[in-house]
């Protein structure tokens, strides 16, 4: 190599900025070096480390109070607005900025303003007691009725409004322009009864897709543009959706390339999680496999215990904020199984690219091991978390083998093994990915033991939120840290280490015993949940996440 | 760009409810990032709010050369350094943080799950505001926003190749912030052979 090599570039091959001549060197430097490689490690782990930065965003009252800051702002003498260079007064459409920005109750818009005021309140109250009659189902319909409840309550955007322009009236008043209409609620359309729903999800494909996931295209580069607009603005700008595909109710939907062969070796192993969890999928997550085309639209069924789940949740977590963000959702797909912050991720995904997914499902053992393949071919997999007792862990690695279980370890360094009476996290933390760590992991999660004291200096920070979590169940009334440390400091060694965090466990006959035998006594009741984190490969920034987990 | 063009269209007529779609739009990503760069979530929001009437104010100025947004983006940033360097305003990152009200304990979640996802954010927010002003801007542009160079060079009012080698010592300041973090990061690279 006769060029010296130059981390600067290496940064701009990470940012997908480099082509030709360039490319290749830094290829080079990087097939050389373990070094750069390491480097460029790095620099990933960063980009993700922001990315997932939960995102902040303002209330629904913001847009008025900007509108009022432009009217107060063009009516000041020396304020130059722009529509000094507009069209005349004669030529001008909808209603000037300059006159009236927002205070629809003084327009003449057929009635008296009161009754405006009046319509917009007993509008709010309908929506509120239809969306406790409902009982929304699907957080589809959650989603819907906080979409009418942004379009036409001034709750928070009136307090924010008075706190910067107080100005009574002009944020409670309908944000919706004049000549169209207010989304309405499509509750009745849903069948609240016990049945399956079919909740729209848009899939990302192109993580199943390897050449498409290799590059990024112009559309991928502009998200901006593609960014829904919250609900209240017109709906003739907002960019269209993909229009969904109709899957039948309980009718498998054809699988995704490449997942066709997904087979039920794990999920037929008796006693797994996955196997239980097989028998009692209904229709289109029959066999585990994804119901994903290669269409942008698939649909997955949410029954109304998991909605009432999400339901019971969100009303758990009704903060101001959470409240706030429920208003601010556009729409609210499938997070039957979500908690805030991935659903958080998911909504960002989408107003960041609208083809982005968020997109959760159920998956074999195999489906695991192929969407792995695709991943590793154009897309990368950030983390895979497999959660479950130690037995199913054990028994999912056992089934994909070494060698894939030293892919999963190379690709996603974390496995948590859950067992019913403690928790029992592994992550693996060392330099390179070896087999007999990775082998180790089955027996380190049976070998593990709570409560552990890590003297190990990487691990300090998270074993000191370890023991932030210990003394809260101690408090709890859980019983207290256990033992030595013996097979912890087997897996801490030189290289590769695992390290195994034992978190606090809860439950009546408070902590288990970790091991496989014992584990084995739990999985009468196995918990197994794979959860897949895919982001694609580096030079593109923003990744879809695709959960699959197994459904009760 | 294309999506835009009719309300601006309309904006430039007057049409208020036009600008408002737009402001509607692009607050929450424009707030998104402003907030990094301005220290709290008030100022953030102020800085945002004259950012959108600037906008409307010079809006007939907007040739469309540039993205309605990348044009946007360029005049908060204007706004948010000067009124840094009029105010000097003390980084609170953090306070912005907490006030999100994101990082709510889910449901089901192991509360060791919680506090380490709620930790490791904290060390990400902190590091980054222990970064200068430009870098962190840069890093928040292209990591966060995924804007290209050429769109940061626009924002940023610099040439592509600062934009290059600003960001990637930006990055490896971060990286230098988050030594810890990334030792203990799930998601680090241990196996790269």
């Amino acid at each position: 190599m006769s060029e010296p090599f130059s981390d600067e570039l290496l940064s701009a091959y990470l940012d997908g900025e480099l082509l030709g001549e360039e490319r290749e060197r830094v290829e080079e430097w990087l097939a050389a070096s373990a070094d750069h490689r390491r480097l460029l490690d790095d620099l990933k782990a960063i980009r993700r480390e922001l990315q997932a930065l939960p995102r902040q965003t303002l209330d629904a009252g913001f847009a008025d109070r900007v509108l009022v800051a432009i009217h107060q702002r063009t009516s000041e003498p020396n304020s130059p607005p722009s529509s000094n260079e507009a069209p005349p007064p004669s030529a001008q459409q909808g209603s000037p900025i300059p006159a009236e920005p927002v205070n629809l109750a003084k327009k003449d818009l057929g009635m008296p303003a009161w009754r405006w005021f009046a319509a917009g309140v007993a509008a709010t109250l309908l929506a509120m007691i239809a969306g406790i009659n409902a009982a929304p189902q699907t957080m589809t319909q959650i989603g819907r009725v906080a979409q009418v409840r942004q379009s036409i309550e001034p709750g928070e955007g009136a307090v924010g409004a008075a706190r910067k322009n107080p100005s009574p009236g002009i944020a409670a008043t309908p944000t919706v322009p004049p000549g169209e209409s207010v989304p309405t609620p499509d509750l009745a359309q849903r069948d609240s009864a016990d049945a399956s729903k079919q909740v729209e999800v848009r899939a990302f494909s192109r993580a199943m897709n390897k050449d498409a996931a290799k590059l990024p295209t112009d559309a991928d580069r502009q998200p901006k543009e593609n960014a829904p607009a919250p609900p209240g603005p017109p709906k003739a700008e907002s960019p269209p959706l993909p229009a969904p595909s109709v899957v039948a109710d309980g009718a498998p939907a054809a699988p995704p390339a490449g997942l066709e062969s997904a087979d039920e070796d794990f999920a037929d192993r008796p006693g797994s999680r996955a196997n239980a969890a097989k028998k009692s999928r209904a229709g289109g997550f029959a066999n585990g496999r994804l119901p994903a085309t290669s269409d942008d639209v698939v649909e997955l069924p949410v029954t109304s215990e998991q909605a009432d789940r999400a339901l019971a949740f969100y009303s758990q977590a009704a903060t101001r904020q959470t409240a706030q963000r429920l208003k601010n959702l556009e729409r609210v797909e499938n997070v039957a199984e979500a908690t805030a912050d991935e659903y958080a991720a998911g909504k960002a995904l989408e107003q960041q690219k609208e083809q982005d997914v968020f997109l959760k499902g159920t998956a074999s053992a195999r489906t695991l091991m192929k969407l792995m393949d695709v991943a590793g071919d154009g897309v990368q997999i950030a983390a895979v978390e497999v959660t479950g007792n130690e037995a199913e862990v054990a028994a999912l690695l056992d089934t994909l083998g070494v060698s894939e279980a030293r892919k999963l370890a190379t690709y996603s360094q974390v496995l948590r093994a859950r067992g019913a009476g403690g928790v029992v996290a592994m992550q693996a933390n060392g330099q390179k990915a070896g087999g007999e760590g990775v082998e180790s992991i089955p027996k380190a999660a049976a070998l593990a033991e709570p409560g552990v004291e890590s003297p190990a200096k990487p691990v300090a920070k998270a074993d000191a939120v370890e023991k932030k979590v210990a003394k809260a169940e101690e408090e709890k009334g859980v019983a207290g840290p256990g033992g030595g440390s013996e097979a912890r400091d087997k897996f801490r060694g030189n290289s590769p280490a695992v390290r195994m965090r034992s978190l606090a466990g809860s439950g009546a006959a408070g902590r288990e015993p970790a091991s496989l035998s014992g584990a084995a006594e739990q999985s009468a009741q196995p918990q197994l949940r794979v959860r897949l984190v895919i982001v694609p490969a580096a030079a593109d920034p923003i990744g879809p996440t695709i959960e699959l987990e197994p459904q009760e | 760009v294309s999506d835009d063009a009719p309300l601006i269209e309309r904006s430039l007529r007057g049409d208020s409810a036009a600008f408002g779609s737009l402001v509607r739009k692009y607050q929450d990503r424009l707030f998104n990032t402003v907030v990094h760069v301005a220290g709290s979530r008030e100022e953030a929001e102020d800085v945002a709010q004259e950012a959108f009437v600037q906008a409307y104010v010079k809006l007939s100025s907007f040739h469309g050369e540039s993205a309605f947004y990348t044009w946007l983006y360029r005049i908060a940033f204007n706004i948010a350094v000067s009124r840094r360097r009029r105010k000097k305003a003390e980084v609170s990152l953090d306070a912005g943080r907490e006030e999100s009200g994101r990082e709510v304990a889910h449901d089901g979640e192991a509360p060791g799950e919680h506090l380490l996802r709620q930790e490791r954010a904290s060390l990400v927010h902190s590091a980054l505001a222990a970064l200068s002003e430009e870098h962190r801007a840069i890093l928040v542009l292209r990591e966060m926003e995924g804007f290209e160079y050429e769109q940061i060079s626009e924002i940023l009012d610099l040439p592509t190749g600062t934009v290059r080698s600003r960001l990637h010592r930006a990055r490896l300041q971060l990286r230098e912030q988050l030594k810890g973090v990334l030792q203990d990061s799930a998601v680090l690279n241990f196996g790269s052979d």
